[in-house]
């Protein structure tokens, strides 16, 4: 098939060019603990491969007259060495024109990825194969064993179907418009970033403490994360709004078997709204209830027939993309982050190849924050383990605190990693050696 | 390892006090592991942003502004001259802030370029009590500068096949000033348009008869065809 040199923006990545900037950034960050010290030739090597497997990410972001595009990126891509920073905004001009950036840091891969190219299973399966590629070049003995997009698989435009359009359902119904959220607040840092702190636990605890509770890991996390959300904010403290919801998304390829590595996700909010008091166990059973009736079929129908017609409608399209851009990130700024008071984004248990297991030894995920949203947990499983990584925009980790000490006091093990990214500059010798 | 005793978990030998509630930290008899997340350093300047170079100059220009303001008001004799001096001030930023250090297309940067020049071109017109140079002379000679500037770029530059579309957009909106003023009879010397004319249909053409299939993609991209 012929490949296209240019491609649109599926309907769930044409809000991120417009609302994104250094304050918000609508980045995520996948990263691999190699077993040895990443060599960068190699690395670059790679990605450089993948590019042209993958033409949807080998692309750069250009405004038309109505609608941002993508087209083919013919500048080189260079990996570069991690700075402290993560899930930083990516400037065009730094990165040659590229939407997403590879990295290095002692023994870690890290790709960070722009929202609008891919959602977090697409970018898994490029994060997957430029590690595969990596290996490969090393000279190690490893196959694909049917569990991961090859390399000499040749591209096809199934890959870069905008799949919201290609379901859209014109009988399906308008959703609602749901209530504000509780938003967090705190310290600003003193430098721009944001903190990072990734508990890992054993999947094989946490899967029992949530099977006590009758519930998926994904609905004890959700409700732990809400719980902790009221216990630090909300319990004994005046709060005008104390309605709590986490957006989680959903994999839509579960129900629209796709082939897509484009954004194909919608969104589950879970909460509860502590005007009336409820126990931990009730907000379990409550959130199970919930993502129960968010996860069918009918339900996405609604959501997809509501955001294909917006894009859709005769207005917006013939609004000049100058104006748009204005009146989208108004719109945003008003309505779209304070539906939620986090983001709860679960890949589950990673997968990789029997023979490219013994050279990775863990793999993490996390979502960056943004002056609207302050808080994200970002969930992946790796060979046993889960790593929960929360990401904040503010000094004070008393969330992340409560939320690892009501683990360890069911008798689950955790160790904590942290990017110390409150640690005062002048007094970083005396946080970390 | 190190194991912190109040929130019960365990952390790498690196840290010197608990990640969560930053109390002491004992040992622990478990293997150690390396951090993912890169050690901040003292005076690295580029986790900072600063915008002091912006904002000196916007004082700069404000003042400057202010006070030719000021002083026109006081020794007001007819003529309204601080208007030239902001027009100018504009430009400046302009040409600084949108042409030199702006990263947006060439096709916006010539755009912005030719609307600012006229700009203040119109502002010295109708200061200086009025005159048929504006309309009969410098319209013209811009937009035959500029359109010749825009041929030489897309006969030089190996990046012409991204230029099409902007430039052809570009020779279509000058096209339309010969169009109006000549049909309207607005001008005294009317050569200079004419000439202008012939030079931007010829444009057209040239890029009609080298660049169709470019531009019809172009055009595909930009309006979402």
């Amino acid at each position: 098939m012929k490949k296209r040199n240019w491609y649109r923006l599926d309907n769930a990545a044409k809000i991120y060019p417009p609302i994104s900037s250094s304050r918000r950034g609508s980045m995520f960050s996948l990263i691999a603990k190699m077993k040895e010290p990443v060599d960068k030739d190699f690395l670059n090597e790679a990605v450089n491969v993948i590019l042209k497997r993958f033409p949807t990410i080998d692309v750069k972001l250009k405004r038309g007259i109505f609608w941002y595009y993508l087209e083919e990126n013919t500048k080189p891509f260079y990996v570069t060495e991690a700075k402290p920073f993560f899930l930083k905004f990516i400037e065009d001009e730094q990165n040659n024109d590229f939407l997403f950036r590879v990295n290095y840091n002692g023994n870690n891969i890290i790709l960070t990825m722009f929202h609008c190219l891919t959602d977090g299973t697409g970018a898994l399966n490029i994060f997957k194969a430029i590690i595969y590629e990596y290996l490969l070049l090393k000279g190690y003995n490893i196959k694909t064993e049917g569990s991961m997009i090859s390399v000499d698989a040749p591209y096809t435009n199934s890959e870069a179907i905008d799949n919201f359009l290609a379901v859209y359902n014109k009988n399906a119904e308008l959703t609602l418009k749901e209530p504000d959220t509780f938003k967090t607040d705190g310290t600003p840092f003193e430098y721009d970033g944001m903190g990072i702190i990734t508990g890992k636990i054993k999947e094989s605890e946490i899967k029992a403490l949530a099977k006590k509770y009758g519930v998926t890991i994904t609905v004890y996390l959700s409700a732990l994360y809400i719980y902790t959300f009221y216990q630090v904010f909300i319990r004994n403290k005046k709060a005008k709004n104390k309605l709590i919801k986490l957006l989680v998304p959903a994999n839509m390829r579960k129900w629209y078997p796709s082939e897509t590595l484009r954004n194909f996700a919608l969104f589950v909010r879970l909460g509860h709204d502590f005007q009336d008091e409820i126990t931990f166990e009730d907000l379990i059973k409550e959130c199970g209830e919930q993502l129960q009736q968010g996860l069918t079929k009918e339900n996405f129908d609604n959501v997809i027939y509501s955001n294909v017609k917006i894009e859709k409608s005769f207005i917006l399209k013939i609004v000049p993309l100058t104006l748009k851009d204005a009146v989208m990130r108004m719109v945003y700024n008003k309505v779209g982050d304070n539906l939620h008071t986090a983001n709860l984004s679960n890949l589950g248990l990673i997968s990789l190849p029997e023979s490219v297991k013994p050279y990775v030894e863990d793999i993490v995920f996390m979502i960056g924050t943004g002056f609207s949203c302050k808080n994200h947990l970002g969930v992946a499983g790796y060979n046993g383990y889960l790593n929960l990584t929360f990401t904040r925009e503010f000094v004070e980790n008393n969330v992340e605190r409560e939320f690892f000490r009501s683990l360890t006091s069911e008798g689950v093990e955790v160790i904590i990693d942290s990017n110390n990214w409150e640690a005062r500059l002048w007094n970083i010798a005396n946080v970390v050696k | 390892m190190k194991y912190c005793k109040r929130c019960k978990i365990k952390t790498n030998e690196a840290q010197n006090h608990c990640p969560l509630c930053y109390n002491e930290l004992e040992a622990c008899d478990e293997l150690d592991f390396d951090s993912l997340y890169p050690k901040r350093v003292e005076n690295d300047k580029s986790q900072m942003t600063d915008y002091f170079l912006t904002r000196l100059f916007s004082v700069i220009s404000i003042s400057i502004v202010c006070i030719c303001a000021f002083i026109n008001f006081v020794t007001y004799s007819g003529s309204l001259w601080s208007l030239l001096v902001l027009s100018c001030i504009i430009y400046l930023w302009i040409l600084i802030d949108h042409t030199i250090i702006g990263k947006s297309s060439t096709f916006e940067k010539i755009l912005y370029q030719l609307i600012g020049i006229i700009a203040i071109l119109s502002c010295t017109d109708l200061i200086s009590g009025g005159g048929y140079w504006l309309l009969d002379i410098v319209v013209p000679s811009l937009s035959l500068a500029v359109a010749f500037a825009l041929i030489m770029i897309s006969l030089c530059s190996k990046k012409r096949q991204n230029y099409v579309l902007s430039f052809f957009l570009f020779y279509v909106i000058l096209l339309l000033v010969p169009i109006i003023t000549l049909s309207c009879h607005l001008l005294h010397y009317e050569l200079l348009m004419q000439i202008n004319l012939l030079c931007l249909i010829l444009a057209i053409l040239g890029t009609f008869i080298f660049a169709f299939k470019t531009l019809k993609t172009e055009i595909s991209k930009k309006f979402h065809l």
